[in-house]
């Protein structure tokens, strides 16, 4: 098995500490996105993986090769280190045809050029861009674009492939459609994967596993649903957006518990007409995919709720709270 | 695997091509300035000693002369601008109501002054309205008074200068677009308040921004004062520099206190230079050069087109049509007959044994070895620059930008200080080596600027993208970056060659006994009234180093509008 172990990576520039001690273990063949805001990190922990930068110390295995032991000084060169990257900005040569950017790490493996050849219309056929293989980078879309991107990063067979925010020039229609193809080509050929990126859709569709990271650590690490049914503080639930934070109140269910702040998330409301629930008044009401997305006001707090059928502005209504959707926070 | 810990892993290129870029600037820009300032300060320094320091500036600084030196290129250089910006905005706001082509055409027609060497251009004005110049055989007057004047040498030297001013202003008109103004009359303004209170104020960071570069290139200028100045008796820093060494004893150290205050001047005036033109940047948002003004009326337009020919014949056709009369001409006092014109002149000019073919051939082998320098130096700079970026590039960048302010004379000054020193075991100087370095050293920002702002524009995961894919550091450069800088660094390659081809102040004072250049025997046939050779050698230079300046600009532009491919 090749998992990629990373263990007490540190790194500092001058007096900034950028990483502290980070581990992490990413199982072969799973998918795991490093998520946080710009300056938490995760974009050095991945160029420190790729071997573009340098760490200060720890050590970083993938199955029995060594990329990184900062102790005994061992940093194997990113051209040694056999992985798939992919660019945000594509990273595509725009003097070479797509064939040509898609053959050139097999060219650089020196392969025999009947294999680079059958290899190239493989993997330009798995990303649907045969007809493309003679056209210039300039010449494609967006997205086009950025399945050669994948098409180059999989053509040397690597085990590891690493994505740095590949949906993010992509519109949002796009974003979806080439997120789902990747997660699905990386269960196809059992790739294991490492993405970064500061939006937290992107890691959504593409993750089995999402390690928040924060200030040079990882603040919490798991499965994309347990992450946003259970942020583990207030600011992780505010930088997913799980649900309206609220501070603990009398008038919510279990309200009067030690805690400070409820996350209650936005499903967790409902329309009830019993007059048992809290008391809110609609602000604004919008229908958004395949339901009205409500905001109102509950005391001096302004909350998001869904709901079935369209409110008024100004209406009154009473919403009940599932009591057991809600995490509190001390 | 490696065992060395160095900040970029695999990249053991990167320290030897930054040394090497350091090396290499420090000598060809570094020691000119540097000797420079110590002259300045310690007059004995060439004899490695730091006795009576600032003996010789203070005294310097306060001799009338100097300080009148000085005010006459002030004055000089605030005059050129003024009027080069009052010839060129309104230009510059009208052009933006062209329709789209006529527009184009005439920006081609203001491109040409950027072809002719300024000195030129004075040589063509004299020939024309001195004393029984053209004007005078033709329509019986001359306006020598006129010429030989400071408002005579402000005029010529605006008629050439003004072009810059008019392709940033009119730039930035176009990058404004009509929308501002329409935001503007939605809310009541009249044309004229329009103008005034929206389109100029937006403008003005491009405008004094291109109108510094024109101070710079006037107090930098030694042809034009040299050529128009001398016959009235006026003086500015550089030709009084240029005295100093014509007269004995040569006046080394007072030569490098003038120097000092030439770049001085230009340093700050570069550097205010750099603030506005980024202020102009950040200022516009969303910009779109697709949106002209409403078009004019009939009538409107043929005044327009009659302003622009007009400053068009007086800029590019009456000097160029005189050079190449002039050139034409067996005798100057035989008159514009018919029985007086041949090809003379411009067949001499290519008889391998005369004074003309040699300085042929040697402007041309010494612009070739400066275009070919140039860019190979702005190469490995650029990749050291915009690739390393670390705290030890501040340096670096500095040494690059430095050569923006440091006047031809300077330059001059500084190699002769630096290189005519008895303990080097062996020197360029006299010998036509030193020219090249002079050379090297004024042409140095074209190609960095030209390269670095490509290779800017490659992002950074071009090569990460091959580094990861298994390529090395040569492999980087040589198959990604090389290919995709090749124009680029063809079309400053050109630009150079053409610029050297020409180059006057620096080759007048540096050239070795016997040694001519283009520049220096259209110069000296001028003091020894061989009018029409000097002419038919001006004449070959605009032609040939106007082609290829414009094919490079071409090549240039092509690159930019093709995104590299």
């Amino acid at each position: 098995m090749s998992d990629l172990k990373i263990e007490h990576i540190s790194k500092s520039f001058g007096s900034v500490t950028v990483l502290s001690d980070i581990s992490l273990t990413v199982e072969s063949g799973s998918f795991v996105t490093l998520l946080g805001p710009s300056g938490c990190g995760k974009t050095t922990l991945l160029r420190i993986i790729a071997g573009l930068e340098t760490a200060d110390t720890g050590s970083i295995t993938c199955g029995d090769r060594t990329f990184v032991n900062a102790e005994q000084g061992r940093f194997a060169d990113p051209q040694d280190r056999k992985l798939g990257f992919v660019f945000q900005d594509y990273g595509l040569w725009p003097h070479l045809t797509v064939a040509e950017n898609v053959a050139f790490p097999m060219r650089m493996a020196k392969a025999p050029a009947a294999e680079i050849e059958v290899r190239v219309a493989e993997v330009l056929g798995v990303v649907r861009l045969s007809e493309h293989a003679e056209k210039l980078p300039e010449q494609l879309s967006g997205g086009q674009k950025q399945r050669v991107s994948i098409a180059r990063a999989l053509s040397g067979k690597p085990q590891l492939i690493l994505f740095d925010e590949p949906l993010s020039n992509l519109d949002a229609n796009l974003r979806e459609e080439l997120g789902q193809e990747i997660r699905i080509l990386s269960k196809q050929f059992g790739l294991t994967c490492v993405n970064v990126t500061h939006d937290r859709r992107e890691a959504q569709i593409l993750s089995d596993q999402i390690a928040l990271m924060k200030d040079g650590v990882i603040h919490q690490l798991g499965r994309p649903e347990d992450m946003f049914r259970q942020p583990r503080d207030v600011w992780a639930a505010q930088f997913l957006d799980a649900g309206n934070i609220l501070p603990a109140n009398r008038e919510l269910p279990g309200g009067n518990g030690s805690a400070a702040e409820v996350l209650v998330p936005r499903g967790a409301f409902e329309l009830t007409d019993n007059g048992q629930g809290i008391v809110v008044e609609v602000l604004n009401c919008i229908f958004i995919e395949d339901r009205y997305e409500v905001t109102a006001r509950f005391n001096g707090d302004i909350i998001k709720v869904f709901s079935p059928r369209y409110l008024t502005m100004n209406e009154t209504v009473t919403l009940a709270v599932r009591e057991e959707d809600l995490v509190r926070f001390d | 695997m490696t065992t060395d810990k160095s900040a970029e892993k695999g990249r053991r290129l990167r320290p030897a091509l930054f040394g090497l870029s350091t090396f290499l600037l420090i000598v060809i820009v570094g020691f000119p300035v540097l000797a420079i300032i110590m002259f300045a300060l310690f007059p004995y320094i060439n004899e490695l000693s730091f006795r009576e320091p600032f003996n010789v500036l203070l005294p310097n600084l306060s001799n009338p002369r100097l300080i009148e030196a000085t005010l006459n290129s002030l004055s000089l250089s605030f005059a050129v601008t003024i009027l080069s910006a009052v010839i060129a905005v309104p230009l510059a706001y009208m052009r933006a109501r062209f329709p789209l082509r006529l527009g184009r055409i005439w920006d081609a027609c203001y491109l040409v002054p950027f072809l002719i060497p300024p000195y030129f251009g004075s040589l063509a004005w004299m020939q024309l309205l001195q004393r029984k110049g053209f004007i005078e055989q033709w329509l019986g007057f001359n306006m020598a008074d006129f010429l030989f004047s400071f408002p005579g040498i402000v005029t010529v030297m605006a008629l050439h200068l003004f072009p810059l001013i008019y392709f940033t202003t009119s730039n930035a008109f176009a990058i404004i677009g009509s929308r501002y103004g329409d935001v503007a009359k939605v809310f009541g303004g009249r044309p004229v308040q329009v103008f005034f209170r929206i389109y100029l104020p937006m403008v003005l960071p491009a405008l004094l921004s291109s109108s510094l570069i024109v101070f710079i290139l006037t107090i930098e200028e030694f042809g034009t004062p040299e050529i128009l100045g001398s016959r009235f008796g006026y003086e500015v820093i550089v030709t009084s520099i240029h005295e100093k060494f014509s007269d004995w004893p040569i006046d080394l150290p007072g030569a490098s206190v003038l120097s000092l205050i030439l770049i001085f001047i230009a340093f700050f005036a570069f550097q205010a230079h750099q603030k506005l033109s980024d202020k102009f940047q950040t200022t516009v948002e969303n910009q779109t050069i697709d949106r002209r003004g409403e078009p004019l009326p009939p009538v409107y337009l043929a005044i327009v087109i009659l302003i622009f020919g007009s400053i068009f014949v007086l800029a590019v056709v009456l000097p160029i049509v005189t050079v190449g009369i002039a050139a034409f001409m067996d005798t100057v006092s035989g008159g514009v007959t018919a029985d007086n014109m041949s090809f003379k002149n411009l067949l001499g000019l290519f008889d391998r044994e005369s004074e003309a073919w040699g300085a042929i051939l040697t402007s041309l082998s010494l612009a070739v070895m400066a275009a070919i320098g140039t860019v190979v130096i702005a190469i490995i700079v650029a990749f050291t620059i915009v690739r390393l970026r670390s705290a030890a590039t501040v340096f670096l960048d500095f040494l690059t930008i430095l050569p923006n302010s440091v006047p031809g004379m300077a330059v001059a000054v500084g190699l002769i200080l630096t290189w005519n020193q008895p303990w080097w075991p062996v020197t360029p100087y006299n010998t036509p080596l030193i020219l090249l370095l002079a050379y090297l050293c004024l042409m140095l920002p074209y190609p960095i600027r030209m390269v670095t702002a490509a290779l800017r524009q490659l992002p950074k995961s071009l090569d990460d993208a091959a580094y990861i894919s298994g390529a090395s550091e040569l492999v980087v450069i040589r198959q990604v970056l090389a290919p995709l800088l090749l124009p680029i660094a063809l079309a400053a390659g050109f630009i150079v060659f053409a610029i050297s081809t020409r180059e006057l102040v620096s080759s007048i004072m540096l050239a070795p006994a016997g040694v001519e250049t283009v520049a220096t025997y259209v110069f000296h046939q001028f003091d020894q009234v061989s009018v029409g050779s000097g002419m038919a050698m001006s004449l070959v230079a605009i032609l040939v180093s106007g082609s290829i300046i414009a094919f490079g600009q071409k090549l240039q532009g092509k690159n930019r509008t093709g995104d590299g491919s």
